[in-house]
Formats: C-alpha cells, sequence, structure tokens
C-alpha cells in the first residue's frame, strides 16, 4: 500500500471526527421554539407531540384513502386542521399568524399544499371562531360542527395510521474502508 | 340441385341463426360477445348519476352553471378564451324543423373513461362509485385527458387562484372537471349544487341518484321513459343520462 494512502486512511477520518465533535458542541444551546397562534378547540385529534412529528405522514397516508375511495376521516381532514387552527384573520403573508406558517418557516419547511387548499377556516369554522369569547357556546357549535361529518355515505375504514416512534438515531461511527483513498 | 338450392340457404342460416347462438356464448373465460341481459347496473355499491330532462331546460336559464361556480369557487378571470368551465349549456338548433334544444353539458362519468386510459401519471381516475375525478397531487398537466375527452368537460387552470373552497382544491397546472359534487356524496347529501339549484331556481329538470339502486327516482325514470347518452356510439356509458334529444 501506498504510504499516502494509509496516512489519509488514518488522518481523514480522525479529522472527520473532530470536525463532527466540534460541530455538536456548538449545538448545545436550544433554538427557541416559535409562538404558535392559539387553536380553536382545547384537544387536538392526536397528542401534541404525535402531531408535531407527524401530521405530514398523517396526512399524506390518508390523502389517498380520501380521494380516490371517498373514505374521509374526519379526526384527520385536512379541512379539519385549518378550521381549528388557522383563524379567519392570519395571513400567510404574516407566517407569525398563521398556524402552518409559523412552524414551517421556522424549521425552513416549504410545501405546497395551499396552492390548491384554501389556507383560511371555512365559513362555519369562521363563525366559529366569531364566537370564540363564550366558551360554553362553542363546545355546543364544535359538537354540532363535527356531527356534520358523521353522516359519511361510506363509513371510514381505513387501517388505522400506527404512529411508531422514531428510534433515538445515534450518531453513527465514522468508518471508511480500509483502503479507501479520498 | 336441391343441394345447390340448399346450400345458400345453409350459408344463411349459419350466418343469422347460428351467429346469434354464439353471440351469447362465452368467447373467452370472462368476455362476451355481447352482454348479458341485466348485466347493467349489476355491480356492487352505487353508481352515481344524473338524468337531464331537455323538454324541461330552458334556454338562458344558467342556475345549474351558476350554483356549479359558486359551490366550487370558479371564477371567471376576465379571459374567456382560459377560463375553467366545469358546466357548459349547449343550445341546439334544428334547421329543418325550427326545433331548439338547451342541456347542460358536463363531465359525463363514463364508466370507460377515455381520461383515465390516457393519463400518464394515473391522476385521472374512476372512483368505485363511478365518479371520475383528478387526483391534483399526482396531475402533471400535460392535458391529455382533455384532448381524449369526447366531451370537452375538462378545464385547465391557466393561472395561480386564490381563496379557493375548503371542500374543492383547485391549483394552477393541473386539470379539473365536474365532480359530481363528491364532497356532497362522501357527506350523505344525496344531491348535487346544479340539482339542487335547478328544482329552486331553474326547472327542475336535473336529477341525481344511485343508477345502481332499483328503487331510486333515477333507476326507475330511467327504466320507464328510456334516456339517450351523448355519443354512445364511443360505447363509454356515460353516467349522465339525457331524455328529449
Amino acid at each position: 500500500m501506498h504510504p499516502r494512502s494509509t496516512l489519509f486512511g488514518i488522518a481523514l477520518p480522525a479529522v472527520l471526527a473532530a470536525g463532527l465533535a466540534l460541530t455538536l458542541g456548538g449545538c448545545s444551546s436550544q433554538a427557541e421554539a416559535p409562538p404558535m397562534p392559539q387553536a380553536l378547540g382545547e384537544q387536538c385529534v392526536e397528542p401534541t407531540d404525535v402531531m408535531r412529528r407527524n401530521h405530514m405522514a398523517i396526512l399524506f397516508h390518508e390523502r389517498d384513502e380520501a380521494k380516490r375511495y371517498g373514505r374521509r376521516n374526519p379526526d384527520h381532514s385536512f379541512v379539519g386542521c385549518i378550521d381549528c387552527h388557522v383563524s379567519p384573520s392570519a395571513s400567510r403573508d404574516q407566517p407569525e399568524t398563521h398556524f402552518c406558517m409559523a412552524c414551517h418557516q421556522f424549521n425552513a419547511v416549504k410545501m405546497d399544499c395551499f396552492q390548491c387548499h384554501t389556507d383560511t377556516p371555512s365559513d362555519e369554522a369562521a363563525a366559529l371562531w366569531e364566537a370564540h369569547g363564550d366558551a360554553a357556546a362553542l363546545d355546543a357549535t364544535i359538537d354540532r360542527h363535527l356531527a356534520g361529518f358523521t353522516g359519511a355515505a361510506q363509513p371510514f375504514s381505513v387501517t388505522p395510521f400506527s404512529v411508531t416512534p422514531l428510534p433515538a438515531t445515534p450518531v453513527p461511527a465514522l468508518s471508511l474502508p480500509e483502503n479507501s483513498t479520498p | 340441385m336441391s343441394t345447390d338450392s340448399n346450400a345458400p340457404l345453409s350459408r344463411r342460416q349459419f350466418i343469422s341463426g347460428a351467429a346469434a347462438a354464439v353471440a351469447g356464448l362465452t368467447i373467452a373465460p370472462g368476455v362476451f360477445l355481447l352482454k348479458p341481459a341485466g348485466a347493467a347496473g349489476s355491480t356492487e355499491g352505487p353508481r352515481w348519476g344524473l338524468l337531464i330532462d331537455t323538454d324541461r331546460c330552458n334556454k338562458g336559464c344558467t342556475a345549474c352553471v351558476d350554483a356549479c361556480h359558486e359551490e366550487h369557487g370558479v371564477h371567471s378571470l376576465g379571459r374567456p378564451e382560459t377560463d375553467a368551465q366545469w358546466i357548459r349549456k349547449v343550445e341546439l338548433h334544428d334547421p329543418d324543423t325550427g326545433h331548439n334544444h338547451s342541456l347542460p353539458v358536463m363531465c359525463q362519468h363514463c364508466e370507460n373513461p377515455p381520461c383515465v386510459d390516457v393519463c400518464p401519471t394515473k391522476a385521472s381516475f374512476i372512483r368505485p362509485d363511478g365518479v371520475v375525478l383528478v387526483d391534483k397531487h399526482t396531475c402533471i398537466g400535460c392535458r391529455y385527458c382533455m384532448m381524449a375527452c369526447p366531451y370537452k368537460a375538462r378545464s385547465f387552470i391557466h393561472e395561480a387562484l386564490t381563496n379557493q373552497k375548503p371542500h374543492s382544491p383547485r391549483g394552477k397546472g393541473t386539470v379539473e372537471s365536474c365532480t359530481l359534487c363528491v364532497h356532497r356524496i362522501d357527506r350523505g347529501d344525496h344531491t348535487t349544487a346544479c340539482v339542487e339549484a335547478c328544482n329552486t331556481d331553474g326547472h327542475g329538470a336535473m336529477v341525481f341518484g344511485d343508477l345502481n339502486d332499483p328503487d331510486s327516482t333515477i333507476a326507475q325514470r330511467l327504466r320507464e321513459q328510456g334516456s339517450t347518452a351523448i355519443r354512445a356510439d364511443l360505447r363509454l356509458n356515460p353516467a349522465v343520462r339525457y331524455q328529449g334529444i
């Protein structure tokens, strides 16, 4: 073996490992999460940590079921998300007012849902937002609103979406093939 | 002599009699020369459709068109060449008799839709209940389906849109057409925006219903009164049927 490649074989992983350690060391202080606008309802359809991590998978998983077979899950409807989370006065041009945009902008996520889907609540939900002040009346109207979705012609029978928590991914050990050259 | 005179007879018998006997037979497993009687409407589950009585539909009345476009947020952008049209009123004039017809034409929700055949991304599809739709998540805007559709039922969105209706997402670069108010079907409403408007503001010319349910109004009327499919020669078996043309 050429002595130069042996030198690289030892030196390169060492340099990379040192760089990684420096990078991770610099990440010790967490960035502050963006302030999220308050939702209309009190309880989300799934636990908050599940929604934070998996909302896109839930929407994607059940999208084809709803679109192609008309099997709609009222709990996981896109319109339902918007109705509850986005105030009628919110604007995507002011991300701090719009629930989706507030977090997507913070995380540098660019998605194109809103090129076709509306980014403001339906008329029924907008009326609920207007009545936001009276909590008791609000609960009753939310129930009525949700009850409107239950008369589906085809009952919802999708394989339930199972939320598997992502395993804690350890930092992969750096290993290069012995004879590797840069 | 007798054999000579019998020969053409037997040939004729073969052509008229025997061919008719063959017609009902299976030519391959699952392939029939003729559809067995009663096969139409025998599939499981509903198949939604429309029946339009053109004798009742009035020239100049656009109640169905207006209601459809209001329901789905379809607005004119001031450029008629590219504005989306989900329903069009078609005026027919017979020069020999002077008789006039006026009828709404929308996506005919074919059983064998050419738009589905040609779609390269399978974005154009037919639901199990017979509604033909565009999945805009996978539509690439190639517009093959628009060329394939013999009814000219589909529109392409040329410009970025805002303020869409929550139940009717529409966006630039995709093809769209009548959805048979699929959001209402899934909600359990047994009507569409156009039929509702025709009954309240129009002249009661349209009926919506399940073609596969023998007790539904639409199936009864089709059975008793008959109907016409536009371009029936194409054998697409549309779910939108007309009377009086």
